[in-house]
């Protein structure tokens, strides 16, 4: 049994280091790789990689340490463990390391889970309380289909809600645009809905629990800019680039008045409105990013099993 | 013309918070709420009147919500011979930008992931990239794009 801990705890060692390791990469990652030019799609699919990078990397290099161990315990590679020497402990089921594991060991990954325990309890904790404060809300507004109008004089319009999704737009918005620009900021709140943004932005969310906390802000800004270009480039089929940018610039202006001052978790307007004008030739895409990702990541694998050796020294160090 | 993609400058204005805990409201408990803002007070007997009968709700049901919402802190109430009579501790106003705020997560950490909301408006924005922006707009519109 305890051999079996000490292959774990081996494990273990080496989830966290993949992961330390990633999470170090993923500041100068969200520095490099996510340029403006860039069309909203591509930025969200390198911010999708970038966010699961934590969980990809260390799950990648500990299924390879795993492969390994099978690997040899079912004779598909050849066991050499025997050439090796005390004080190196192996990544193989036929030779499990004597460890002798005591309470620091278990102290840090009791640690390690309770962190992610805790982390995890508390977003739930967050989503439920989310979820009861928009019930008291909705039973505010008015309308009970998917568009829900609140009784307040700022400039609102948003959409929420997880399990039945809806829009919500404020008297001050209604009174503050023309009806053409309702019918716009209308058609924006929609494209979340009918593109299950709320649900996609719940489980980049969950990746962020990974991350540590200023590199996490800096994705969720990103991706909720993001987000937000996207749902304005399909309005944009509809009604055309000016009367969209037209649109924003008007529900940007109507919040800057006194009683329109509202911050909120949303995204930069004016940046949204410039990118809408510029011109589409400046917008970019590109797979070598994705490419590049994936091949990085295959080769954390595939050098987890070829360097298994040097890897089982640097553990035998730390251990 | 081509129109220059350029970084916005942008000026922060910094207001602090007025935070007001939310308790969560039924469905009940905010029509008492209504009734009271609309009406400045009113008795359980009343509330039942106004907004139990027509929901089917007994008498007790109401006066347990105003209870409710006296503990949360939403009502006050004085004591006239034998009843209470209920009157709203918080404006109508107050109440429902501080709901609105705690669900689109403006004041605290929460994600507020299941919000997308279309501005990010707390800031005053450089007026003269405003102006040239409003200048391209007006451009486009004249040529008809």
């Amino acid at each position: 049994m305890s051999a079996f801990l000490g292959f774990a705890w081996l494990l273990f060692l080496l989830a966290a280091g993949t992961w330390l390791l990633s999470s170090a990469l993923v500041p100068l990652l969200v520095r490099l790789a996510l340029p403006v030019s860039l069309t909203p799609g591509a930025r969200a699919q390198r911010l999708w990689l970038i966010a699961a990078l934590p969980l990809l990397l260390p799950f990648t290099v500990v299924s390879a340490a795993f492969f390994l161990g099978l690997a040899k315990k079912l004779d598909w590679i050849h066991d050499h463990c025997v050439h090796h020497g005390i004080g190196h402990p192996h990544l193989c089921f036929e030779h499990l390391p004597q460890l002798f594991l005591d309470y620091p060991q278990a102290l840090v990954a009791g640690g390690f889970a309770s962190v992610l325990l805790l982390l995890s309890g508390r977003f739930a904790i967050q989503q439920w309380r989310q979820a009861l404060r928009l019930d008291s809300l909705k039973a505010f507004a008015r309308g009970s289909g998917r568009l829900r109008l609140i009784d307040d004089a700022r400039v609102l319009a948003f959409a929420a809600g997880l399990r039945r999704p809806q829009v919500f737009m404020s008297r001050g918005l209604l009174h503050a645009l023309n009806r053409r620009e309702r019918r716009i900021v209308l058609a924006h709140e929609a494209a979340h809905l009918r593109h299950g943004d709320l649900t996609k932005t719940f489980v980049f969310e969950l990746l962020l629990l990974l991350h540590f906390p200023l590199a996490d802000q800096a994705l969720r800004r990103s991706w909720r800019q993001v987000m937000e270009e996207r749902a304005d480039d399909r309005v944009v089929n509809r009604f055309g680039t000016t009367a969209v940018a037209s649109a924003l610039l008007a529900v940007s202006k109507a919040a800057m008045q006194p009683a329109g001052a509202l911050s909120v978790a949303g995204a930069d307007p004016l940046q949204r409105v410039q990118r809408l004008l510029a011109s589409p030739a400046e917008r970019k895409q590109s797979g070598v990013f994705a490419w590049g990702y994936g091949a990085a990541v295959l080769a954390a694998g595939v050098a987890t099993v070829v360097a298994h050796h040097d890897l089982e020294t640097l553990l035998g160090i730390l251990v | 013309m081509v129109f220059q993609f350029s970084p916005v400058v942008h000026v922060k204005v910094e207001k602090k918070p007025e935070q007001l805990k939310i308790p969560k409201l039924g469905d009940l408990e905010v029509a008492v709420l209504e009734l009271i803002w609309a009406r400045g007070n009113a008795s359980a007997k009343e509330a039942h009147g106004a907004v139990g009968l027509s929901r089917g709700i007994s008498l007790n049901t109401v006066q347990s919500a105003m209870e409710r919402l006296y503990r949360k802190g939403l009502l006050s109430r004085q004591k006239y011979g034998h009843a209470y009579r209920y009157s709203a501790s918080v404006p109508r106003e107050r109440l429902l930008a501080a709901l609105i705020n705690d669900v689109l997560g403006r004041f605290n950490n929460d994600s507020a992931s299941s919000v997308a909301a279309i501005l990010d408006a707390a800031e005053q924005y450089d007026a003269e990239t405003l102006a040239l922006i409003e200048a391209e707009i007006k451009g486009r519109r004249e040529r008809g794009e």
